[in-house]
């Protein structure tokens, strides 16, 4: 793969952190942040986290922070390190979701600890980093905010109801954070990102392909990707030609659901 | 559609947070259009109050104490409903924890105060699905209703939490639309803009707001609880609403109409 010219418009050499959770989700997220400009910390959690890959098509320009999401205070204290580096962050990334919520599970056999201790903790974890964000974000100026999400959440899918709620929840905390933190210079966004092999724990779940008759791939041929589609998207907002959005949902499914 | 149609003849229903406002609303609406409610409250007399005025028009009900963040009780709620009324075809869930209506800084939020309206909105679904999943396959038109709201959609300055259990309410609906389709039974969420006392109490305090949010509206008013909103859900419950399932239902007198 070869790395593409930094994007120039204006998020050159900013700092940016990406919060994540999954199968190498932050260093594809890392590397393709760095390609756009950005100085990346990838404050990750679980097996591997603050591990790098293997890749290091702009892994330099990467540092990791292994990471606990599990309250407030451990969010904002890897925020804290992370900035101690490399100072505030201009852009913050959430793609962050506990495991067990991929796992399919018919509704009425739920548990009451598995679904408060995926649903609630993982709602939860966004909004810690939305805290986290804002508290350095409100001192330093400003800055842009993107959660990630599987698209399938827009949707619907039967024995995901922990997911699909934590999802749609998200998006919703996300506007809620656009409409209050707006005055500070703070914008917020969230991408649905098309399943295809960003969600490897998705790929045999019988997921609704799309509306339209006939079987995938989307209108646009190919899933988009954490490394180059979603880093480019986000690039895009936290640039100068984003200023003018927040509270977005933006679907990176290329093309199927086509939202209203 | 008038609810005074005996459409909903026969038919068993179970609505959390009857004790007032919107909820009782849609009660005396269900039971104006032919059928048995029970009244799941929190506290008992509100319950017994929301059952005076349906026994007043000759309906049927059973009043239940339930707690819906607690299992159990949803559980019994459920329970005794199917007993007394031999089944239950629809289920609304309709409970919104007190502190709901509070102004919230998203920075500022708790575990505590996300636990203490996640417990109500989003604990209080599951049980209830789980509860009301078997007598809903028996009946031959099961209805899941969930309360929403247009916060969920566009979310708040207002109160960070309660848009974000409600737009979480619209995730659990298209989710449960799918997994119950098989099983004939539809679920859908209602996103209600209506006039209740909170409503009331605030606007009083702050006429120039409710003069300012009157014009939003393309109806000119907010909704009545017995008859705009609960008139929609007696819809959404009539066989021919049958075919509609996984919506999210503005019932807002045109209020938001960004979807």
């Amino acid at each position: 793969m070869s790395a593409a010219k930094p994007d120039p418009q204006a998020h050159d050499g900013n700092v940016a952190f990406v919060v994540a959770s999954g199968t190498n989700v932050g260093s594809r997220l890392g590397r393709g942040l760095a390609r756009a400009g950005s100085r990346v910390a990838v404050l990750e959690e679980g097996p591997g986290g603050g591990a790098d890959d293997g890749a290091d098509d702009g892994a330099d320009a990467i540092d990791r922070y292994p990471a606990s999401l599990a309250s407030r205070a451990q969010v904002l204290h890897a925020f804290d390190a992370a900035a101690a580096d490399l100072g505030s962050p201009q852009l913050v990334m959430v793609s962050a979701l506990p495991s067990s919520l991929f796992v399919p599970t018919d509704s009425d056999g739920l548990t009451a600890n598995e679904w408060t201790s995926t649903v609630h903790d993982a709602a939860k974890i966004t909004l810690y980093c939305l805290q986290a964000a804002h508290s350095h974000m409100v001192k330093s100026g400003g800055g842009t905010i993107v959660c990630v999400g599987p698209s399938f959440a827009l949707v619907g899918a039967a024995r995901l109801l922990g997911l699909s709620t934590v999802l749609e929840a998200q998006r919703v905390l996300v506007k809620s954070a656009a409409r209050q933190w707006g005055r500070h210079g703070i914008r917020a966004h969230w991408i649905a990102l098309g399943v295809g092999e960003n969600y490897p724990a998705l790929q045999e779940v019988p997921l609704p392909n799309g509306p339209e008759l006939g079987p995938p791939p989307p209108p646009l041929g190919r899933v988009p990707n954490f490394e180059q589609d979603v880093a480019g998207i986000v690039a895009f907002l936290a640039g100068s030609a984003g200023r003018g959005l927040t509270g977005t949902s933006l679907v990176a499914d290329g093309g199927d659901w086509m939202v209203p | 559609m008038s609810a005074s149609v005996h459409t909903l003849a026969g038919k068993t229903a179970l609505i959390t947070g009857a004790g007032g406002g919107i909820g009782r609303g849609i009660a005396l609406a269900l039971v104006s259009a032919g059928a048995n409610v029970t009244v799941a409250v929190r506290r008992r007399a509100t319950g017994e109050e929301t059952a005076a005025l349906i026994r007043a028009e000759g309906g049927r009900v059973l009043v239940v104490e339930a707690d819906v963040a607690k299992q159990a009780d949803v559980q019994n709620a459920v329970a005794r409903t199917a007993a007394e009324f031999s089944g239950l075809d629809i289920v609304i869930h309709n409970a919104n924890a007190g502190d709901s209506a509070h102004p919230a800084a998203l920075e500022e939020v708790t575990d505590e105060s996300w636990h203490s309206q996640a417990r109500v909105t989003w604990d209080g679904a599951l049980w209830l699905a789980q509860a009301a999943f078997a007598p809903l396959k028996r009946s031959s038109a099961g209805r899941f209703i969930l309360l929403g709201s247009a916060f969920g959609l566009h979310g708040a300055g207002f109160n960070p939490v309660y848009a974000a259990l409600k737009g979480g309410i619209k995730g659990f609906t298209k989710s449960l639309a799918r997994e119950w389709g098989p099983f004939g039974i539809t679920v859908n969420a209602i996103q209600p803009a209506a006039a209740t006392e909170p409503t009331e109490v605030f606007f009083n305090q702050y006429p120039e707001v409710r003069a300012a949010f009157m014009r939003n509206f393309p109806l000119g008013r907010m909704g009545r609880p017995r008859e705009d909103i609960g008139g929609a859900v007696v819809a959404i419950c009539s066989d021919e609403f049958g075919f509609i399932t996984a919506q999210s239902i503005q019932v807002d007198g045109g209020l938001y109409t960004a979807v």
